[in-house]
């Protein structure tokens, strides 16, 4: 099939499609086959199920949003589950879900994947969120670090084992690395963002499945360092400290507002939903999408303890949206590009 | 060997003693674990239940969320699975003791195996739920689906524990049920199942209250993490107690960790409750 495929006459690939929208959408179709006599007038009211699954940290955004979105439309039901990016991406290409969260843009091998499946998606960034480098409140000898000196302590085949070895000055006591598994979104944005390549990050380091856990450990360690999400930093700050970053301009913060406006770099990051564009032309998933674009929308991400797209890009995310322009323009984009940017050269 | 001797007497005195504190204290860590949990989780957790935070329904935000539906879904799921489990674990069971007399290769082989299974890690059992059920069955992240999964997991330790009650049902009572004239299966169906049926409840409710704690499997075979209501019917979306418990304590937020601990406090009771339920009728069935 894969060969006709390439080969390619438009009707065949059509063909196909419509074979497996109608093959596995078995639970897609029914719902809006039952509506037909009942519900006459379009879009007066919706049902259905919209099928979300991926980053556990996009998660407590989209769970809320699913919840107001599915009280106001009573019809519908969202169904939110968090099995991580990657995994999201798998149940994406195999089409299962409707919506896959991530907390990283799509990598080229799952694009492939999808070009074979037959799949177009439109890309979404929905929220923003920085990576935070936390260390324990008892720890003075620095207050903020430059992405070379991540490079250095965290990168595969780091020479570092006490913080001495990190800087001269430093205490001689060897550092205990904290940090979230290897199947997080984060995971794979931290290391690529220290060190260009995804995945790239020394073998001694205590990974764990839960952030909770991370910030734990690190408050419990002096010598302890970890890195985390912006939110689970804010929600820990009486037992966490985290360090500014320094990109050349002076050392910032992580906190909403330089998430926001981009200064705290290389390690702000937006969060995305890709949605399956089939999908989308159904009006549930098409208004669950609208709605988190919405105001309302904005209120889940913040009350989860992430940062709102200001408002120029959220414009220019709503226009890509709109137009249904199907496709990644984040994928090869480098960590810490500002968003606007990417948006704005991508038309 | 002088028995008579004090010093003999007193040596063998203090060594009874030693061994005695050592039973209590390897009990004592059990119970002292058990108690620092509970102490913990009570803690933390039990201002947060109340009639409203059992009844509601759940939501996102920590504060105002409920448990009814993953109460429920528990419940509907463990009810599937042992309405699965029992009747394919006890007739097992049934073949394995009464009907093998002469044991083959054959069924050595089974035994092996379900032995094997038993401990078979509970994860790889979902695999083969989300393989078999939720993609070759084409039942979705279903309920039965759920069910089905965790009927597999429990099945070997319905067959073990079946068997051993079998075992302990005196031969003298089928073969003089068979002396009467009565087939094997009146033998089996009016004094041998009879007199194992409280070792079998034994049995079930502990292999029912394993699955009730299990997570790992349900979250594979597609149990719900975010938001959901309760399942309306088989082929329904659910969640599990278990999997609200692990999504609020993964959460950022720390009033969510406290909802975390009421949900621990919740299925607790839940558990609880089903093995009460168990040792009564394990009683009644015992005092017929």
């Amino acid at each position: 099939m894969n060969t006709t495929l390439k080969i390619g006459s438009l009707a065949i690939a059509t063909v196909s499609a419509l074979l497996m929208a109608g093959g596995c959408g078995s639970s897609s179709t029914a719902p809006s086959d039952s509506t037909k006599p009942a519900a006459p007038a379009a879009g007066a009211t919706l049902s259905g199920t919209v099928k979300i699954d991926g980053s556990s940290t996009v998660f407590p955004i989209v769970d809320a949003m699913g919840e107001d979105f599915g009280k106001a439309n009573s019809g519908v039901k969202v169904v939110v589950n968090k099995s991580g990016t990657g995994s999201g991406f798998q149940k994406f290409i195999r089409g299962d879900i409707d919506i896959a969260t991530a907390s990283r843009p799509i990598k080229a091998t799952e694009e492939a994947d999808l070009k074979k499946a037959n799949i177009d998606f439109i890309e979404i960034p929905v929220a923003y969120d920085g990576v935070c480098v936390v260390v324990n409140p008892a720890n003075a000898a620095f207050a903020s670090l430059t992405p070379a000196d991540l490079k250095k302590a965290w990168a595969d085949g780091s020479k570092v084992k006490t913080w001495a070895d990190w800087h001269a000055g430093w205490p001689a006591e060897a550092i205990n690395f904290y940090g979230p598994t290897d199947n997080h979104g984060t995971y794979e944005y931290f290391t690529e963002a220290i060190d260009g390549k995804k995945g790239n990050i020394r073998k001694d380091y205590q990974p764990n499945q839960d952030y909770n856990v991370v910030i734990q450990d690190v408050a419990k360690d002096k010598n302890g360092i970890g890195y985390c999400g912006l939110n689970y930093y804010v929600q820990n700050k009486d037992k966490v400290k985290a360090i500014a970053i320094d990109n050349g301009k002076g050392p910032v913060a992580p906190s909403e507002q330089t998430v926001d406006d981009g200064t705290y770099a290389p390690l702000s990051r937006p969060l995305f939903i890709y949605v399956n564009l089939k999908a989308y032309s159904r009006p549930e998933v098409k208004a669950f999408v609208d709605y988190a674009l919405g105001d309302k929308g904005a209120d889940a991400v913040k009350e989860a303890s992430y940062v709102v797209l200001p408002k120029d890009v959220l414009d220019m995310v709503v226009k890509r949206v709109q137009a249904g322009t199907p496709g990644s323009i984040f994928d090869k984009a480098k960590p810490g590009t500002p968003t606007a940017q990417i948006l704005s050269g991508a038309k | 060997m002088n028995i008579g001797s004090t010093a003999n007497s007193a040596r063998r005195r203090r060594l009874d003693i030693g061994f005695r504190i050592l039973c209590y204290g390897a009990a004592g860590i059990g119970v002292f674990i058990l108690a620092l949990l509970l102490i913990r989780i009570f803690a933390d957790g039990l201002p947060r239940v109340n009639w409203k935070f059992i009844v509601s329904d759940l939501s996102s935000r920590p504060k105002r969320t409920g448990i009814w539906p993953a109460i429920s879904g528990s419940l509907s799921v463990m009810f599937l699975t042992a309405l699965i489990a029992c009747p394919v674990g006890v007739a097992a069971a049934v073949y394995l003791e009464e009907f093998n007399s002469h044991k083959t290769r054959f069924t050595n082989f089974i035994q092996l195996n379900i032995a094997n299974l038993a401990g078979v890690p509970s994860i790889v059992y979902g695999l083969l739920g989300l393989a078999l059920f939720v993609r070759a069955c084409n039942l979705g992240y279903s309920v039965i689906a759920g069910a089905l999964t965790m009927s597999l997991l429990i099945l070997p330790m319905i067959i073990i524990v079946t068997q051993e009650a079998l075992r302990a049902v005196p031969n003298v009572l089928r073969e003089a049920s068979m002396g009467l004239g009565s087939t094997q299966w009146q033998a089996i169906r009016y004094q041998v199942l009879p007199n194992a049926l409280p070792g079998i409840f034994t049995g079930v409710i502990l292999a029912v209250g394993r699955a009730l704690g299990e997570t790992a499997p349900l979250i594979v075979v597609g149990a719900v993490a975010g938001v959901v209501g309760s399942p309306k019917n088989m082929m329904d979306q659910y969640t599990v107690l278990p999997m609200r418990i692990f999504t609020w304590s993964t959460d950022a937020r720390a009033e969510a960790h406290q909802v975390a601990a009421a949900g621990i406090v919740v299925l607790m009771v839940v558990l609880l409750a089903l093995n009460s339920v168990a040792i009564f009728l394990r009683n009644r069935a015992a005092n017929r």
